[in-house]
């Protein structure tokens, strides 16, 4: 889902909550109308239709939260919303 | 489509963001009462507040300068009706922004980031959003506007540049509205670096143009927005012209990258003179650049003596810096909606700070108290300004405006009332 080129994470955890993981994922998708229903911990990346620029911006808010820069990579093989909590920082 | 040649174009919106608050009434009114919001050497907007106009994810999507900018922008459509939807088609509206440094402080931390971290630890969005073009693009979007839209920049004069840019666009026939903007948004180290070394900014963090005291120029930040349209359609749609651009002038010094030539900027004010058919005597009010740098007031003042021979003693010539600070990429829009304000009002504002005039500058400068414009300079109930803009890299760029004297809203300052005194002169 979240494409990246190398499978090398091994910075700490970006220490992402599930909520705040289901937040930010709900804010980039705010203004847009969808058949996903309510983002929950278990809702499918996959079904949300994230563009690379949604990606962007979603990695923008989680790294605000998370104070530092995420590791891209460390996106790989995420498939749901509360995947998002495994993402490490560089 | 028929070129309009030297028409005027029509203001029917004005907006600002600036140090001393949002709203273009309240840059002029706060000019008018002597308020100085500089502060620590900078003109900050210290209490914009992008979320009272913008969504959250507006403010996310979008740096400091186009945060201001859109705001600003919303305050220009509403006045011009494009709220409730564009008046031409789309494909006939613009937007032209300009700006000296964009997201700078923006790129400044990515690249911090990736010298630190690596190429991986770059925020794309913020980068892009950060971009040169990224206002005219915001605006575009937000209003759906499908014609012609750019950045641009001209250093300090790019706000009139952005101006002029317009009022071409529409003289010539390409487009019927056109968002005509400047914006800058902060000061960051690298520029604060680069105009320090040059000796340009004041060491003391006081504006003080025309005076023997001046030691420079003082940064600011915030964004001008101007609609204009086709004079014709907007009187045809029933819109409220608030005044109108009747001249434009740009040219380049061609010698020097930070040193003014005051002839090429007479040269300059020249061409906007007659691109409006406006004889120098016809002017009531000139807004100066106005920097309070050492060589900016000599050269502007002999510029003007040029090219207004006798009237430059005449007319009455004031700087908004010693307010707000220089906006940089803002300035010449902010400027050009306060000389709109100013002839609207028949009132020359003060040139604040303004206590003793250096040897040879010699015009009238309205020092500290603003006054009416006199009624021999105004025609048909009309009064024409001028308003200046000079850059880094030799840009000079000068508008000439016209407006109905009393056209007033209800926000404006009756200008037969007390001066107010000049206050907190920084």
């Amino acid at each position: 889902m979240l494409e990246t080129t190398e499978q090398r994470p091994a910075g700490p955890p970006a220490g992402i909550t599930v909520e705040e993981a289901v937040r930010a994922v709900a804010e980039v998708l705010e203004d847009r109308v969808g058949d996903w229903g309510e983002i929950c911990p278990s809702t499918p990346l996959a079904g949300l239709g994230l563009d690379s620029f949604d990606v962007a911006e979603l990695f923008m808010i989680l790294e605000e939260l998370a104070g530092d820069p995420i590791d891209p990579r460390s996106g790989d093989g995420l498939t749901i919303v509360g995947d998002l909590t495994r993402l490490r920082l560089l | 489509v028929t070129p309009l040649q030297n028409e005027p174009v029509a203001i029917t919106g004005i907006g600002c963001v600036t140090p001393l608050g949002s709203g273009a009434e309240t840059l002029y009114r706060g000019w008018l009462a002597g308020r100085c919001a500089i502060e620590a050497g900078f003109g900050r907007c210290a209490g914009f507040d992008p979320g009272a106009v913008l969504t959250a994810r507006e403010c996310r999507r979008n740096d400091r300068y186009v945060q201001m900018t859109l705001v600003a922008c919303e305050e220009a459509a509403s006045q011009a009706g494009w709220i409730e939807g564009v008046p031409y088609e789309p494909d006939r509206l613009g937007s032209v922004v300009a700006t000296a440094f964009a997201g700078q402080h923006t790129f400044e931390t990515e690249l911090d980031k990736m010298r630190a971290k690596g190429a991986l630890a770059v925020a794309p969005l913020r980068v892009l959003m950060a971009a040169p073009n990224a206002a005219a693009v915001a605006i575009a979007m937000r209003y759906g506007l499908r014609g012609e839209s750019f950045g641009l920049s001209g250093a300090c004069a790019g706000g009139a540049q952005a101006v002029g840019a317009g009022m071409r666009l529409i003289r010539a026939g390409a487009l019927d509205g056109v968002v005509v903007a400047g914006a800058d948004a902060e000061f960051t180290g690298l520029g604060q670096a680069t105009y320090a070394a040059l000796g340009a900014v004041s060491p003391t963090g006081r504006c003080l143009p025309f005076d023997r005291r001046r030691d420079g120029m003082v940064p600011g930040e915030g964004a001008g927005v101007l609609v204009i349209e086709n004079a014709d359609k907007a009187r045809a749609r029933g819109a409220t012209l608030l005044g109108e651009l009747v001249g434009y002038g740009s040219g380049n010094d061609a010698y020097h990258l930070t040193m003014p030539n005051p002839a090429s900027q007479a040269r300059t004010i020249e061409t906007a003179l007659a691109d409006g058919g406006v004889a120098p005597e016809d002017l009531a009010y000139v807004n100066a650049h106005g920097t309070g740098t050492r060589l900016n007031d000599v050269s502007e003042t002999e510029a003007l003596k040029r090219a207004l021979g006798g009237h430059a003693h005449r007319v009455p010539v004031s700087s908004l810096k010693s307010s707000i600070g220089h906006l940089q990429g803002g300035a010449g829009a902010v400027e050009a909606i306060a000389t709109l304000l100013a002839l609207r009002d028949g009132t020359a504002p003060p040139t604040l700070s303004l206590e003793e005039p250096d040897d040879g500058l010699d015009l009238d400068y309205v020092p500290g108290v603003r006054r009416a414009l006199d009624p021999a300079h105004i025609h048909g109930g009309r009064a024409r300004g001028l308003t200046n803009s000079f850059g880094l890299g030799g840009h000079n760029a000068s508008l000439v405006l016209r407006a109905s004297v009393g056209a007033r809203s209800e926000a404006s300052v009756d200008p037969v009332q007390a001066p107010a005194p000049a206050t907190a002169l920084t």
